[in-house]
């Protein structure tokens, strides 16, 4: 499936709409489930707006795309960092907040939550960009390490010890209560 | 994923199309290229950059050139004199 959907990535850099169709089809739940993980399970319109923007942003870039690695790892890139944008775009929002006392309660807990996602988000990508690729798919997109290793075009054994090292810096960068949220579940 | 999902899926995949795609750099014309390398920030400092230092570097250059005739000048205006007297 891996190598067939680099092949239709060839197509649709050449504009061809209907390998593009496939590709969004074939990928779409993954890319939004991913996005919902990242952007939080209470923001399902925006994990929506995001899994939009990811699919322009693909479509716009593909005649740009260089058939170096695995279509999956370049698609979630393209999700997180459609994420990262839409967090930081509330980030500098947050001056606006609403004079009214109980919607300027809901909002700082809004905040708070998004500013300590945000944080997660940093430390991700903070990672080199190979265990960038390998936490994302693993923990965010839910794929087993065996389909990572295959996707990063790694061995399973390469592939575990780059998630365990990305763990680890993870582990280092991230305050107590985010690590627990995160990683230990 | 449920019906409602693939629907709106397929709504996702018909917005996306309606974009146009990014043109590769080397399809671009010649000016359009031009245009993109100066849109860059590091070529923009580079060439301001390059700029200020031909800059002060051609001004002492045209100092002694007009010093030079300055004195060529000066030298002529001796002579004069000198073969006056």
């Amino acid at each position: 499936m891996y190598e067939d959907l680099n092949i239709y990535m060839q197509k649709v850099s050449e504009g061809d709409k209907n390998a593009f169709r496939y590709i969004a089809n074939s990928l779409g739940e993954k890319m939004h489930s991913t996005a919902v993980k990242l952007m939080g399970s209470q923001y399902a319109d925006e994990a929506d707006d995001a899994l939009q923007i990811s699919l322009i942003k693909l479509w716009q870039s593909a005649p740009l795309w260089k058939k170096k690695g695995s279509l999956e790892g370049y698609v979630h890139r393209i999700v997180f960092s459609t994420c990262m944008d839409l967090h930081r775009k509330h980030r500098n929002n947050k001056e606006f907040i609403d004079n009214d006392a109980s919607a300027k309660i809901n909002l700082q807990d809004d905040l708070v939550n998004r500013e300590r996602r945000r944080r997660v988000l940093n430390a991700i990508q903070k990672l080199p960009n190979p265990q960038q690729q390998a936490i994302l798919l693993h923990y965010f997109s839910g794929y087993t390490q065996k389909e990572v290793s295959k996707l990063l075009n790694k061995s399973e054994k390469a592939t575990e010890s780059l998630i365990i090292r990305a763990r680890k810096k993870l582990e280092s960068n991230l305050p107590q209560n985010l690590k627990e949220e995160f990683l230990y579940v | 994923m449920s019906n409602f999902n693939q629907k709106r899926l397929d709504q996702m995949i018909d917005n996306a199309l309606s974009y146009k795609q990014d043109v590769p750099e080397e399809l671009l014309p010649w000016f359009k290229q031009f245009k993109n390398l100066f849109s860059k920030p590091i070529i923009t400092s580079m060439a301001a950059a390059s700029f200020i230092i031909l800059t002060i570097s051609y001004i002492p250059t045209q100092r002694s050139i007009y010093a030079a005739d300055a004195e060529e000048i000066y030298e002529l205006v001796m002579l004069d004199i000198i073969d006056d007297f």
